[in-house]
């Protein structure tokens, strides 16, 4: 009994290790596995973004030696897939972001830059001389950087291949490419999808345009002028202990940061704005407060907004559309002149449903770009226009707009709105040349309708 | 003496080897409903609730008193753990999706975002919880801002799952449930609000181990992050 029970220890220790031993095994083995099929994953995913960057080169260079606008127009679509791809492969692998950004950036702008050409080419215009200095030099860069892929590749392959490998490698190469294309500047295309049903993410061009300079005029003013705008601007709304707590620079605006206290609003509620630093306008305007029982209809709403806007100052907006949520509505309004919608004026204003409490304001689109515009009579009759629409289309409504194009301008043209089929879309047709410019698909949420 | 000793180191060993194996965490459902909770599924449990003959008030969406009443009421008819809160048993009962989020899906043939929404407001709560509501906000900006900016992918689910882009996506705690403040923020970044003013990165200076990222432009501060172009 004795010498049973001195075994004992051992016994139980040695089961406990083979079996730790087992499972140490198991999950080293597993581990290996996923391992490698991520290796596998990555080293595909590398393969396929060599593939992409030469055919893109290769397409490019096909392009521009067509003669006819319609081979140029096809080989030019087709490297704008590629190119689109390519970036898409790049942006998956596990790269340092600091290392493959420009190259990330000259991809994409290799795509864009080809779908402004294409659409070019599809309206019968040849391209012009420095459209094709571009391409070609936009050329000989996916050629540099499709021979350094290959030279990578190859240089894998020799060292035997590992994704640890192929991660430290890849880091150091690219950087020599991204060197050599920090100074290549493309104009930033950012609409890829011209003439295409676009979705629309909260009411027509309410993209901001970036890298643009502001329109805005006015006297700089200081910090505690800021505190005074804001503290006027809300003066109904029991707004206290007003407080910069920092500054906005190195955006379109420069300007104060402020938080303050709102009567009403729990623990960790406070409510934040940014003022601009030139003309002290506020940019923009949160109050988090989770709002109740909703207690105004859509249109009361509106009127708040509209009188809210009037006190800042902003007259002749027009809303164009809400969508409520959560107790809040949010409200796009645009600026109207001569009966024009001028959708690049936008200012978004969001309004409690319990107490018409005003939750947001967001003005950057109207501070941009708003100025008093000259607007020439349209060239073609609205009757022209419409011909331009397909025939199973049904115009519910139609008036004139003002919208912003890829190249940072704005075109004057009639916005139809249409049903086709379960759908609503609006068209837009250029008011001078009778072209398409745009057409925006809405999806219709629950509580989210165009005003018109 | 000995027998205290065998079982003793027995322990031992079933704790090491406790230790040793996986833990594993579920916690990835859906949020519970209570006191002060908006959306279309408050919608969703006043309307049935309504149908049912348990609740009489306003189909709000925001749950007020009457629908902790009338929750209380159901709850104690069928049974359930009387709490007025409608967690996994009682969304069952009432026949709501069991992992839910907060948005609608759309009423008509469109396509929905809603998808967006929740990949969005799980990258904020990963990334800025704890934050003031316009750093949240700011987050989902950022994400957004990268979305449309050439040197990052063309999508939510390709910026957001970007490798070495985001630290909660490695750590995998982009997969925990968001909370209501996530969601809001999330919304109001997809409607266009960006305290940030178009940046394109942000980091936690206490945290951030990477010199590259101090070269950037820095725009302005919220909270505990730095954000910049």
């Amino acid at each position: 009994m004795e010498k049973w029970k001195r075994y004992t220890l051992p016994v139980i220790l040695g089961i406990a290790l083979i079996g730790t031993s087992i499972w140490g095994v198991y999950q080293y083995n597993q581990s290996r596995d996923y391992h490698t099929y991520l290796d596998l994953q990555f080293q595909r995913q590398f393969y396929d973004l060599i593939g992409h960057v030469e055919n893109a080169q290769v397409d490019l260079a096909k392009a521009m030696v067509s003669g006819s606008t319609n081979d140029m127009a096809k080989f030019l679509n087709e490297t704008v897939f590629q190119s689109y791809m390519a970036q898409e492969k790049l942006t998956q692998l596990p790269l340092n972001h600091a290392n493959i950004r420009q190259v990330e950036k000259f991809l994409s702008q290799m795509g864009d830059y080809c779908t402004a050409m294409v659409n070019k080419t599809l309206e019968g215009q040849l391209l012009d001389e420095e459209e094709m200095e571009t391409l070609t030099e936009l050329h000989s860069y996916a050629n540099l950087l499709s021979q350094h892929l290959i030279e990578l590749q190859q240089q894998i392959v020799a060292d035997g291949v590992n994704f640890g490998d192929l991660r430290r490698e890849a880091n150091r190469d690219l950087d020599a490419v991204n060197d050599r294309m920090t100074d290549m500047n493309l104009i930033n295309i950012e609409e890829r999808m011209q003439d295409y049903p676009e979705l629309i993410y909260d009411g027509p061009f309410s993209e901001h345009m970036k890298d643009r300079k502001p329109r805005l005029e006015g006297e700089e003013i200081q910090r505690d002028e800021a505190i005074g705008v804001l503290q006027e601007a809300f003066s109904d709304q029991n707004i206290s202990n007003i407080e910069a707590v920092g500054g906005i620079q190195n955006t379109a605006f420069t300007g104060y940061y402020l938080r303050a206290q709102k009567e009403g609003n729990g623990d960790g509620e406070e409510v934040a704005a940014g003022i601009t630093k030139q003309g002290g306008h506020i940019l923009w305007y949160i109050n988090p407060r989770v709002v109740g029982d909703s207690q105004l209809d859509e249109n009361e709403a509106i009127d708040i907004a509209e009188q809210f806007l009037q006190t800042l100052g902003y007259d002749d907006m027009v809303s164009t559309y809400t969508i409520a949520y959560e107790g809040q509505i949010l409200i796009n309004f645009a600026y109207m002149q001569d009966d024009v919608i001028v959708y690049p004026d936008l200012i978004k204003v969001k309004v409690a449903l319990d107490n018409g409490d005003i939750l947001g304001l967001e003005t950057e689109g109207y501070l941009m770009n708003h100025h008093e515009r000259e607007i020439a009579e349209p060239e073609i009759s609205e009757d022209e226009a419409r011909e331009k629409l397909t025939s199973a289309a049904e115009v519910e409504n139609v008036r004139l707009a003002m919208i912003p194009t890829e190249g940072q301008d704005e075109v004057l043209c009639y916005e139809f709105t249409v049903q086709l089929g379960e759908d609503r879309y609006l068209i837009y047709i250029h008011a001078e040349t009778g072209h398409q410019r745009q057409i925006l698909l809405m999806v219709e949420q629950e509580d989210g309708t165009l005003v018109i | 003496m000995k027998k205290n000793k065998v079982l003793s180191i027995a322990l031992l060993l079933v704790m090491t080897l406790s230790f040793l194996s996986y833990v594993i965490i579920d916690d990835v459902h859906g949020q519970n409903i209570g006191w002060g909770s908006t959306g279309a599924e408050v919608r969703t449990i006043q309307t049935r609730l309504s149908n049912w003959g348990y609740y009489d008030g306003p189909i709000s969406g925001t749950y007020g008193p009457q629908t902790y009443e009338a929750v209380r009421l159901f709850q104690r008819r069928n049974g359930l753990t009387v709490d007025g809160i409608v967690g996994p048993q009682t969304r069952a009962a009432i026949g709501l999706p069991r992992a839910g989020g907060g948005t609608s899906a759309p009423a008509s043939g469109g396509v929905s975002r809603s998808d967006d929404v929740h990949l969005l407001a799980r990258t904020i709560h990963a990334e800025a919880r704890g934050e003031p509501y316009e750093g949240q906000v700011a987050v989902g900006a950022v994400v957004l801002n990268r979305v449309r900016n050439p040197a990052f992918p063309n999508t939510m689910a390709g910026v957001v799952y970007q490798p070495c882009a985001f630290e909660p996506v490695k750590r995998g705690t982009i997969n925990e449930q968001p909370d209501d403040s996530a969601y809001r923020a999330a919304r109001d970044a997809l409607n266009g609000w960006d305290p940030t003013g178009g940046a394109i990165y942000f980091w936690n200076p206490a945290t951030a181990t990477s010199q590259w990222i101090w070269t950037r432009e820095i725009s302005l501060r919220i909270g505990r992050h730095v954000f910049a172009h």
